[in-house]
């Protein structure tokens, strides 16, 4: 015989001794003798049996479950010796011990039995459709793979021990819940223990029918309605022989299956000791549950199987009245569970230190679970109890309520799922910050690269060194001047005009210098610059570009010095320092070229003094645009040449290309700044001219 | 080096007050006893800080000579604000401020937020004008008000600052529309300022001043 259903054995006949006084037959007491003496011996062998079929420690296992039974028959036999509704319950399952003790001596086979097969199927599918349809409600929620259930068993553990600060009814009632939430939770791991559960199911349902059918005609042959459903069960009990090792290698599977896990890619160290925990608490939990779901079953069995065909007669034979008191009694039913959990709890502290012997890490755990599952166990049997009006109504409400515990009372169990489901989220948040890191270093370089373009870029540079203010400046005068021209030119009359006219437009021509693509020669810049300004005749001193065009010239005569002295100082000089030095050179000495113009306009305006003529004013500063701009020439040419030394003797041509022709643009562009301030003068000499004419005194 | 803003400051006041020095002081954190006679106008620039912006003040310094009057006055226009400077130990420089408050006042924008700086608190001995009277005029004009000292660097920072602060409480209350150049204020360059080409700002005004 199989564990479970040796316990389920035992356990029907434990209420069969317990209902032992208020038997209703003589027969059935006659039975009940012989059957329990029949289980005592069976349960003596069947140990025995296991320990050879399995490992010791488990069969250990069973006989606490027993001797666990044992206190429960105790428990119970004194307080159902009083309750009257008592007999109604245990009446079935007197009847049930009866069947299993004569299934054994006398196989019965009879026409009946193949009716009741017949019934039996079809009862069975029906059931089965119906379990099926709470099942995979139950099973949307209840992911049936072994991490759920892990979960679901840390969870559990976690109720417990909540339930060790606080055992309140409720509390229980939600564990109960739990527990047929793991029960049919394994249901859809196994499907054998599925068809093993609904086929006891199914033949409890058998024996209702069968008791509807027959117990009308003869209601008081209990024993004899008995011995007919004996066949049911008598089908049930090799399915459940057979399909125990099953279940068994189920549990195994799970266990590998998490072990596997553990030892493989779990990155956290708690997180495998806490798989290892709740790996080794699956195998024994399910086996703890393995067994309370042969209890329960029985309860079942017992509970819908005989009470609802009892009540059935009873509606016929006892009156309303009757029924009230047994309703009452039903509802004083309750309270026994909890002593009977108090014995249940007792034998399992027992068991559970056994336990504790062999695995002393997870003993704690054990006590808990132990007594969440005796708790569960007890509380579910009197919720069955208590509901048990139709075994189709209590299916429909026992999954409704793990739907709902799940769904309500379970929301950590998602969190658990996600836990340790979404473990690639771990990573993907590292990688995350990894990439943002990767993000900012990234914006640090580009600002720094930024930041070097600057001290690149001949704009930023001309802006640095006030150039682009000058030449805003210089814009202001300019176009004021030009539009004070316009005024005057208008307000004059046209005498005046004509006698003006010629030194404008000679001025005029000054400023259209010829564009001069000629090769810039070497010319003593210092000298000529000075020329230009003496001869300009403001005052202003060429101070500030003869001091950059030193500085300038310098650092080339040094570089070409040092090249001849010792190529090896050439080579290691950075094209781009060449490159950023270059167009700093040209961004300062246009920004001074600009600064030079815009004073010489302001006091071009200013000085009224007739000594310099505005036509010789305008030669020098075309002059001196000239000389500018041959300066930026000569001076991009040699730093190209610079750069272009280096890339030779670097063989960095590829770096040194892009770096000579920036240079060659911002020499242009240098150019063209020059000679916009140049131009821009313009209006400056007309209008000083206009306003210093003799005609507009 | 890019900014969230750029203001426009323009600093006037008679020659030899200290504009050029005050200048110096705030960008170069130097001083020179000795400084050149401005021609005209020079600049100066740099980064400040304000409300966690970088704000870029351009500074036109501009010359004090009376001859210079006609030219500086054509650079006031497009100035977010002014620094407006006396010396402490010249009365004659007190007394000029309201022909400079006026030049300012008729050749910028309304807008334009002034600070009245009494220059040289570092010379005590030598004052001829009180803080008092300076107070009282800054009051009387709406003007900010504060004694500074090119020399100790007292108060220079915060002179500038505090303008540029006043502007920037102007930009967010709205007075100032930053998308109009002529009022003083640019909207920084995202990055790299493309070419500085020939940018003019708002100085095409129509009715320059008296260039006679």
């Amino acid at each position: 015989m199989s564990d479970s259903d040796d316990d389920a054995a035992f356990a029907s006949a434990d209420e069969g001794e317990i209902n032992d006084p208020s038997a209703v037959g003589g027969m059935a007491t006659q039975k009940i003798k012989e059957k329990k003496e029949n289980v005592e011996q069976m349960t003596k062998q069947e140990p025995q049996k296991q320990a050879s079929g399995r490992n010791e420690g488990k069969g250990k296992n069973k006989k606490k479950k027993k001797g666990k039974n044992g206190g429960k028959e105790t428990g119970g036999k004194t307080l159902t010796d009083e309750k009257l509704s008592a007999k109604n319950l245990t009446e079935e399952k007197v009847v049930k011990a009866e069947e299993r003790k004569t299934e054994k001596p006398d196989k019965i086979q009879s026409e009946t039995d193949a009716q009741k097969t017949q019934a039996i199927t079809k009862i069975s599918t029906l059931v089965d459709d119906k379990k099926s349809q709470d099942n995979s409600d139950k099973q949307s929620d209840i992911n049936s793979d072994k991490q759920s259930q892990i979960s679901l068993d840390k969870q559990s553990q976690d109720n417990s021990d909540k339930q060790k600060q606080d055992n309140s009814d409720k509390q229980s009632q939600i564990n109960s819940d739990k527990l047929s939430q793991i029960s049919s939770n394994k249901q859809s791991i196994s499907q054998d223990i599925h068809k093993t559960v609904v086929s006891e199911v199914n033949s409890s349902k058998t024996d209702q029918e069968d008791s509807v059918t027959k117990i009308p005609v003869k209601p008081d042959n209990v024993s004899n309605n008995n011995i007919v459903t004996e066949s049911p069960e008598s089908v049930t009990i090799p399915r459940e022989r057979d399909h125990t090792p099953e279940q068994e290698e189920v549990l195994e599977n799970l266990t590998s299956a998490a072990e596997e896990q553990s030892s493989g890619g779990w990155g956290w160290g708690w997180g495998s000791s806490l798989l290892k925990t709740a790996t080794s608490s699956v195998s024994t939990f399910t086996h703890q549950v393995g067994d309370g779901f042969t209890t329960l079953m029985d309860t079942v069995e017992t509970s819908l199987g005989a009470p609802p065909p009892e009540e059935m007669v009873k509606d016929e034979t006892i009156s309303d009245t009757e029924k009230d008191e047994k309703k009452e009694t039903r509802a004083t039913n309750k309270p026994e569970s909890q002593p009977k959990t108090e014995a249940q709890t007792k034998t399992l502290d027992e068991k559970t230190n056994t336990q504790t012997a062999e695995g002393a890490d997870r003993g704690g755990w054990f006590s808990n679970i132990s007594s969440l599952v005796q708790n569960t166990v007890s509380e579910s049997i009197g919720v069955l109890e208590t509901i048990g009006t139709g075994s189709l109504d209590v299916m429909e409400k026992i999954g409704k309520k793990t739907y709902s515990v799940i769904t309500e009372h379970d929301p950590g169990f998602r969190k658990a799922r996600q836990f340790l489901g979404n473990k690639g989220d771990k990573q993907n948040l590292s990688a995350l910050l990894r990439d943002a890191k990767d993000e900012t270093d990234q914006k640090i370089e580009m600002e720094k690269e930024s930041e070097e373009a600057r001290k690149c870029h001949f704009g930023c540079l001309f802006d640095d060194y006030q150039g682009l203010a000058h030449l805003e400046a210089l814009e202001i005068l300019s176009n004021q001047s030009e539009k004070r021209v316009q005024t005057l030119l208008h307000a004059m009359s046209e005498e005046t005009i004509s006698e003006i006219k010629p030194e404008l437009l000679q001025i005029k021509d000054i400023f259209e210098i010829d564009e001069n693509d000629d090769e810039a020669t070497e010319h003593d810049f210092v000298k000529l610059v000075t020329d230009q300004l003496t001869e300009l005749h403001l005052g202003t001193t060429p101070d500030k570009l003869n001091k950059v065009q030193e500085k300038t010239r310098k650092w080339l005569i040094d570089f070409h010095s040092e090249s001849g002295d010792d190529k090896t100082t050439t080579i290691t000089r950075d094209p781009k320092e060449i490159h950023r030095l270059a167009i700093q050179s040209l961004a300062e000495l246009t920004s001074k070229s600009v600064e030079q113009f815009h004073k010489a306009g302001e006091l071009i305006l200013l000085q009224k003094d007739g000594e310099k003529s505005y036509l010789d004013r305008s030669k020098a500063l075309a002059g001196l645009t000239e000389v500018l701009c041959t300066e930026v020439g000569i001076l991009s040419t040699k730093f190209s040449h610079c750069l272009n030394t280096v890339g030779e003797s670097k063989e960095l041509s590829e770096v040194v290309n892009p770096l000579v022709t920036n240079i060659y643009l911002e020499a242009t562009n240098s150019s063209t700044y020059i000679q916009d301030a140049f131009q821009l003068l313009l209006p400056v000499l007309q209008n000083a001219v206009i306003q210093n004419s003799d005609v507009l005194q | 080096m890019s900014y969230a803003y750029l203001f426009k400051y323009i600093i006037i006041g008679d020659t030899g007050v200290g504009k050029s020095c005050l200048l110096l002081q705030f960008t170069d954190k130097r001083f020179q006893p000795v400084h050149d006679l401005t021609i005209g106008v020079e600049f100066g620039a740099r980064m400040i800080t304000i409300d966690g912006k970088q704000i870029k003040l351009q500074i036109w310094d501009t010359a004090g000579q009376e001859s210079f009057r006609s030219i500086t006055r054509s650079y006031y226009r497009g100035a977010a604000g002014a620094l407006l400077v006396y010396d402490i130990t010249r009365r004659d420089t007190f007394n000029h401020l309201t022909t400079w408050l006026e030049d300012a006042r008729q050749h910028s924008n309304s807008n334009m937020v002034i600070m009245l700086i009494g220059n040289k608190s570092d010379l005590e001995a030598r004052r001829e004008v009180k803080k008092e009277e300076g107070e009282a005029f800054a009051r009387e004009h709406g003007l900010i008000f504060m004694e500074t000292s090119a020399k100790t660097a007292a108060n220079v920072e915060e002179a500038f600052i505090n303008t540029a602060k006043e502007i920037y409480q102007k930009i967010q209350d709205g007075v100032f529309d930053i998308n109009n150049e002529a009022n003083g204020i640019k909207i920084g360059p995202q990055h790299s300022p493309a070419n500085a080409n020939l940018t003019s700002p708002g100085g095409g005004g129509s009715q320059g001043g008296g260039c006679c």
